[in-house]
């Protein structure tokens, strides 16, 4: 073979010369399987035996014609060989692991390409293969693989001829974006699916892959700030190979995720891997000397988890450090765009949020210069108070406004030089169809017509080249601190604006020329991006010039040319002058600044409002008078979100609410600061307002906020959220409809001493010490589950204290399993655990007993849950310290709360109790509770010693006033006795101020836990809480149902029970008047003899609710013949005469001495009188015998009860039908002209009625 | 109206503010302080009334009556007064509705009772006529409601209620009982107050 092979490179050498001749090559391919099939066919089973052979044989052809016509030159970068740091400046490795197929006809021929890859260490594949090619190099494609061109392609970069040319010419393998086929990155079906991290369709895993893979880059691009000097150290002495290699890995992964993160729909490109080396170098210097290009034969996988699995299988020895990537990628995956899907949503939204990073930055600045600025202000002020603010002054001052030149973007292509020319922008997504607004683009994009705030589409419809990139965060701040430390130190008054833009005052100074000339070197030295100068009088000149400067360029505006620069400005550059200002302006024929000048300030000032005409008439003459000074006090911290907002329910809300005000309650301690006024506001689709044009966004809405204060400043999130939730509810919004939350903290108060800060601080340099230890080396190596999970711990701990910005920075620092594990730790304890579901819990801590107690039980076991492993582990961890807790019993007492699911309030308030209790552990409780989520107990237990004997927390055991009786109650017996031993052993002082000691101070602190006293009602005692009680004792004994209601009248019993003296007349009467009578009699018996107050009380009132309106009646009735009537002195002989059926005096009567009254009652019965009395007095006065009626023979007696029949009957009627009484009056009047005895009764009675009709109508009765 | 017809006690405010309603204009007829050609004969209850013709007037005890309805259903409302004043603006004979509405009055009632109850004001009062002492001339009347507790401005009509300055009495009044009834979702009263002996001398 190796003779056929010699024998044809002369022939293959001529076609090389031959320039361009496909047909030949083609040719040449031909003969050799012929030739070859000639030969050994006898030994193929079927084609694909023989496909294989030949392949191998011409690989080998390739190879040795490689190693043959370039004897001198190392070809060793092939996929195994992994050692190899192939020099970027040898020309031979160019395209090391690189393997290209050539489809079709091509510009240079494919037999030249083969050539160059021979010559320049790459392959070149015949026959297209899935594993071995990574580019497909063609310069147009069919229709019907264009449309299919995922099967075609097989996911594989295709790019034109053209990039192999180029990357010989510039001796380094270029980008591929620009390269790959038109037609690809115009419209290729798949390419969306590949290439956006914010795509349409959110649901496809591919893509929520590339956004998960974003969010890994934005953790890891930032070493290269910070590891500094340590990687040498990593190299030279610690590491062993295989700790290189999990490193190397680690970073491969993540590089190589960013740059198809980067690259984004360009994913056709050739040679991912050597590429990506290339295109990490800014963010990865120190770990050039790695070799990644080992891994080529995985790099072409455009799924980033296949690539992952492929990678794993394929490097046994790290294959450790890679189930830990997987996980992390399983853990955030499913990462999408919308609060829906994603729990994690606020979190990433804002690590995503380019606003966020200005935001932030200004903490970040402050922080730095907070020092230095200040003072420097302070000074100038004092400089300029004193010298007055005359124009004369004014005019002799000198600005440089300084701005980097599309920032954003230069940040990001800095280090690639071949991308200066070409457009790029940069922004979240690439999708070439999508929706997400470029917020920077470079100057070659702007000549496209592409502007901040464009879509994608649209910028992508003007420039099909452009290029887009993702923020690199990290990157940004590193260049802004650099632009930053050159400013300070060229000048003393900076005012910075933004993270790239400041002006400085430089009143005094020298050459101002000069000195902006000086500075913008100086930071294109560092930084490698340009900034552009405008120079003053003013702010708003300088400004104004700097825009004038741009690009890369200064611009001096002296005084006396003020006047010609404004003149023919158009009034759109005016700073404050926006689309409708200018649209107005227009209207009034004014497009110039002279013009401008021609109104006078009155008119505009009456056109356009005070503020706005002032500040117009100002700018027209460049007149500004604001100084330099730093404006970062912030009046508000707040967080936003508006896009990707979307619930189902109020779940889901609360779930968003929670994670906003963590983010605000981070934002405020890295900022230092408390607020005591909460904002929220939302917003809310409009009424008819469709789905909105850019995707996910929040459209047309209503916005509505409302405010509340609160009394002392807080930074706490459940304070935080406690409010926002209520706010929210005050809205009453569906929450289908909101689109958009925002939280806002004002009235900030500066927290005294920078707990964060210095904590950080401390932290950071604790780790830097750490990491440059052997000892940190040994973290590092650790590839094992259990020592992983340690390294995972003193990651988290750290974390805890650092802010969301400085801990991603900090897990690089650690080292590559430290990310991970930090990675890994991000996603469990930040949502609850499990990665998938639910948002941040607050801190155990956090968690008011009170507001639990009152939780319906099922919310509560719910909560429960949440904790469940910070219960368990902290309750472990406690015992393995304090000793005299006995971990068993806890753990037992735990577990049954948990495992039996029941979900008992008393165990669930207890333990949370407990924790409360503890709270002065919070950090080792969250790192244990973490660490041990997914692993058994005892591996925990373990886990936590180790822990625990390894930091220096001193757990102190609470005193018992801080003890919570209630739940000291709930605990089981025996576990509350050991607590009880422990205080009555180690703070036998303090007793008498705990409340457990309170209740009963002369009981033995034995038998105050005493619960099992079934008789009685137990351990119950006074100040005890009612709930806690009422469960008590129903769980011991009597009527649970009433138990609630007669709390205190039994509390008190039951104190006096136990010999705790108690007066009766303590004793809420009406408490127990509604208690059974069983219990009542209990009461009423264990109760002193010689405290005989209760019992007239108790009969003075009514016993039985049934009886209480007749009763109330009946009371009502003496009191009121007392005072109305009062003549006779007759109230005590109230009996109820009308009563019954037939009424009471019926009987009477008849029973009566006096014939009359017999007569009467007679006649009731007889006519059957309906009751009333007008009707028998109707009735008598027709019926009865003239004698009777004027019957002389009166008794006393007969009169008195007649008419205190008439009187009752009276008193029963007026309220309601004085019609009646009257009719009854009327009608006696008549008797009483016939008879002595109705005249008697009549006078009786009379007083009476009128007292009573004056009392219910103010008036008498018209007798 | 809808509304109130679903529940009993809604039934019963209705039925008494549809009464209130022809009660008082029956009684501005009866008491002759306009000519007896600004009414109408009209049917209610199958009693005949008489009903104001006058707009004006018609709507000023509608509109009264109306927002009289939602305190009556609040039982805020104690008595409704019809006042007949002299031109001295002193009253001189007071038609008192007194209401007690039983709030808590769950079961079906029977709404004929309730109205055979209400007509029998209605033919107490055109007979009632003979007992009373024709009116001075130039009177003037009002509608007055007793509450027992005011109503605030905030529930509609409260605004259109204002605190009386109707003159008192110095003395207890005296009481001609017309009518009554008492039923258990509902008590109303009619009687006419008349100023004490004393009180008419001085």
């Amino acid at each position: 073979m190796s003779h056929g092979r010699a024998s044809l490179r002369p022939n293959s050498k001529r076609k090389r010369a031959s320039d361009g001749n496909r047909t030949l090559g083609m040719v040449w391919g031909a003969n050799s399987v012929s030739s070859s099939k000639s030969k050994g066919s006898a030994a193929f089973k079927d084609f694909g035996s023989y496909m294989s052979e030949k392949e191998r044989k011409l690989r080998l052809q390739f190879q040795s014609e490689a190693e043959n016509s370039l004897p001198n030159d190392a070809i060793t970068d092939l996929p195994s060989t992994s050692e190899n740091v192939s020099g970027t400046g040898n020309s031979n490795g160019l395209f090391g692991g690189i393997s290209i197929f050539v489809d079709g006809f091509t510009i240079p021929s494919n037999q030249e390409l083969r050539n160059y890859m021979i010559r320049y260490g790459g392959r070149y594949e015949n026959y297209f293969s899935r594993e071995r090619v990574t580019h497909i190099i063609c310069s147009n494609l069919p229709n019907s693989k264009i449309k299919n061109l995922r099967s075609f392609s097989r996911g594989l970069p295709v790019v034109k001829p053209q990039w192999i040319v180029d990357c010989i010419g510039a001796n380094k393998i270029l980008h591929v974006g620009p390269y790959q086929l038109e037609c690809l990155a115009n419209e290729c079906p798949q390419q969306q699916r590949l290439s956006t991290f914010f795509s349409v369709k959110s649901n496809s895993l591919t893509e929520s892959n590339i956004g998960t893979e974003f969010k890994v880059v934005s953790t890891c691009s930032g070493p290269e700030s910070s590891l500094n000097g340590e990687t040498s150290e990593r190299k030279n002495d610690c590491y062993s190979k295989s700790q290189e290699e999990i490193l190397q890995e680690s970073h491969t992964v993540s590089t190589s995720a960013q740059n198809i993160l980067a690259k984004g729909a360009n994913l056709n490109e050739e040679n991912v891997q050597i590429l990506n080396h290339e295109f990490q170098i800014p963010c990865l210097l120190n770990l050039k000397e790695y070799d990644i290009s080992n891994h080529g034969d995985a790099c072409g996988e455009n799924e980033i988890s296949e690539y992952d699995i492929f990678r794993s299988e394929n490097n046994e020895d790290i294959s450790n450090s890679m189930e830990a990537t997987e996980s992390r990628l399983s853990i955030t995956k499913y990462r999408s765009h919308s609060t829906l899907e994603d729990a994690n949503f606020v979190e990433n939204y804002f690590k995503n949020s380019r606003l966020h990073f200005i935001g932030t930055w200004r903490n970040r600045y402050r922080k730095r210069f907070a020092g230095k600025s200040s003072e420097e202000i302070q000074g100038q002020y004092t400089g300029v108070d004193s010298s007055s603010n005359t124009t004369s002054v004014a005019d002799s001052r000198v600005i440089i406004h300084v701005d980097m030149d599309c920032f954003f973007v230069s940040v990001v292509i800095r280090k690639h030089p071949e991308l200066n020319d070409k457009p790029v922008a940069v922004c979240h997504s690439d999708n070439p169809k999508g929706t997400a607004e470029i917020s920077s683009a470079n100057y070659p994009a702007r000549g496209h017509g592409i502007r901040a705030g464009m879509f994608v589409r649209d910028a992508k419809a003007l420039c099909p080249h452009l290029c887009i990139l993702p923020y690199d965060f990290s990157a940004y701040e590193e260049v802004a601190d650099h632009l930053y430390d050159i400013l300070h130190k060229h000048c003393n008054r900076v005012q910075a604006l933004s993270c790239d833009e400041a002006y400085l005052d430089v009143t005094g100074l020298h050459d101002p020329d000069h000195i902006a000339l000086a500075i913008r070197q100086e930071i294109f030295d560092v930084t490698k991006c340009t900034a552009s100068a405008g120079i003053a009088g003013n702010l708003l000149l300088s400004r104004m010039a700097t825009k004038r400067a741009k690009p890369n360029g200064q611009f001096h505006i002296r005084s006396k040319e003020v006047n010609e620069f404004l003149a023919y400005l158009p009034i759109s550059e005016l700073p404050g002058v926006g689309p409708t200002l200018q649209e107005k302006l227009n209207n009034q024929n004014v497009h110039n600044c002279s013009q401008l000048r021609s109104i006078s300030k009155d008119v505009l000032q009456r056109d356009f409002g005070s503020k706005t005409g002032d500040m117009l008439w100002h700018y027209s003459r460049g007149i500004d008078h604001r100084q330099v000074q730093s404006a970062m006090e912030h009046k508000s911290i707040g967080a936003e979100v508006n896009w990707g907002v979307r619930f189902n329910n109020s779940e889901d809300v609360h779930h968003f609410l929670m994670k906003l005000c963590n983010e605000v309650s981070l934002r405020l301690q890295g900022a230092c600061m408390r607020g005591r006024m909460i904002t929220l506001k939302v917003k809310k689709r409009k009424k008819g307002a469709g789905e909105p044009a850019k995707y996910m966004g929040c459209g047309i809405c209503d916005n509505i906020s409302h405010s509340v204060t609160v009394p002392s400043a807080t930074d706490s999130t459940d304070v935080l959220l406690r409010i926002s939730r209520q706010l929210f509810a005050s809205f009453h919004l569906d929450v289908k409809e909101v689109r958009g939350i925002g939280l806002q903290v004002l009235k900030l108060e500066a927290v005294e001493s920078c707990h964060q800060g210095s904590g950080k601080n401390v932290l950071k340099s604790w780790l830097a010490s750490m990491s440059k230890t052997p000892n940190s080396c040994e973290l590092v190596s650790i590839s094992n589950e259990e020592n992983g999970a340690a390294v995972c711990n003193l990651l988290q701990k750290n974390q805890l204290l650092l802010d969301m910005k400085d801990s991603n920075l900090m897990r690089d620092n650690g080292s590559g399993k430290g990310l991970q594990n930090a990675e890994r730790y991000d996603a469990k304890v930040k949502w609850k655990g499990k990665s998938l579901e639910g948002g941040p819990l607050p801190h155990i801590s956090q968690l008011d007993p009170t507001v639990l107690a009152c939780l319906p039980q099922e919310i509560l076991s719910e909560i429960n849950d949440f904790y469940n492993g910070k219960v368990l582990d902290y309750i472990s961890g406690n015992g393995k310290v304090s000793e005299r807790y006995s971990v068993p019993n806890m753990d037992v007492a735990y577990r049954q709360s948990t495992g039996t699911g029941s979900t008992s309030r008393h165990l669930g308030d207890s333990v949370l109790e407990e924790h409360k209790r503890k709270n002065t552990e919070g950090d080792l409780k969250t790192m244990d509770c973490d660490k041990r989520q997914k692993t058994e107990l005892k591996d925990h237990e373990e886990l936590a010693q180790d822990v625990v004997a390894s930091t220096t927390y001193s757990v102190d055991v609470p005193t018992p006033s801080q003890l919570d009786p209630s739940v000291l109650l709930a605990l089981p017996l025996s576990l509350r006795l050991e607590i009880q031993q422990h205080y009555s052993a180690t703070n036998a002082v303090k007793k008498k101020n705990s409340p457990v000691n309170v209740q009963r101070k002369e009981t033995s602190s034995r038998s105050q836990f005493s619960v099992s006293n079934p008789g009685k009602f137990g351990i119950a005692k006074q100040g005890i809480h009612k709930k806690v009680l009422g469960k008590a004792s129903s769980s011991n004994s009597h009527n649970p149902e009433f138990m609630g209601k007669s709390i205190d009248i039994v509390d008190r019993q039951t104190s006096n029970d136990d010999a705790v003296s108690l007066s009766l007349s303590q004793v809420d009467i009406k408490i127990l008047q509604e208690l059974p009578t069983d219990i009542q009699r209990y009461i009423k018996d264990s109760l002193p003899a010689h405290r005989p107050v209760v019992a007239p009380h108790e009969n003075a009132l009514p016993c039985k609710r049934e009886d209480y309106d007749i009763l109330n009646i009946e009371i009502n009735e003496p009191t009121n013949s007392c005072v109305k009537v009062g003549l006779k002195g007759d109230t005590c002989c109230e009996r109820s005469f009308c009563k019954g059926n037939p009424p009471e005096w019926v009987n009477d009567f008849r029973l009566s001495s006096c014939v009359l009254l017999q007569l009467i009652s007679e006649c009731y019965c007889k006519d059957d009188c309906s009751k009333s009395l007008s009707s028998l007095l109707l009735c008598l006065i027709s019926s009865l015998p003239e004698e009777f009626v004027s019957c002389t023979d009166i008794k006393e007696q007969s009169v008195t009860k007649c008419s205190d029949l008439l009187k009752q009957y009276i008193r029963e009627k007026v309220k309601y039908d004085i019609e009646e009484v009257h009719f009854c009056v009327r009608l006696l009047k008549r008797l009483n002209v016939k008879s002595e005895f109705w005249l008697a009764i009549y006078n009786t009675i009379i007083p009476t009625l009128q007292a009573n009709v004056g009392e219910t109508y103010g008036g008498n009765l018209k007798l | 109206m809808d509304r109130s017809k679903r529940s009993p006690q809604g039934e019963i405010v209705r039925t008494l503010t549809e009464f209130l309603e022809v009660a008082i204009n029956f009684v501005v007829y009866v008491r002759g302080i306009y000519p007896a050609e600004a009414f109408e004969r009209r049917r209610y209850m199958n009693i005949p009334v008489q009903c104001a013709r006058p707009p004006i007037l018609r709507d000023y005890i509608h509109s009264i009556v109306q927002s009289l309805q939602t305190y009556i259903d609040k039982d805020m409302v104690e008595r409704v007064a019809i006042i007949f004043s002299d031109k001295n603006q002193i009253p001189v004979e007071k038609f008192v509705f007194r209401l007690n509405v039983n709030k808590s009055f769950k079961s079906d009632f029977l709404a004929n009772d309730v109205e055979y109850a209400l007509r029998a004001f209605l033919i107490k009062l055109s007979v009632f006529e003979s007992r009373l002492q024709p009116l001075p001339d130039d009177c003037a009347w009002e509608i007055v409601g007793y509450f027992k507790q005011l109503p605030g401005n905030s529930s509609d009509g409260g605004q259109l209620w204002i605190p009386t300055d109707t003159k008192h009495w110095q003395q207890p009044p005296l009481i001609t009982p017309v009518k009554s009834m008492s039923s258990e979702p509902l008590d109303v009263q009619l009687y006419v107050e008349h100023p004490s002996e004393s009180e008419r001398k001085l």
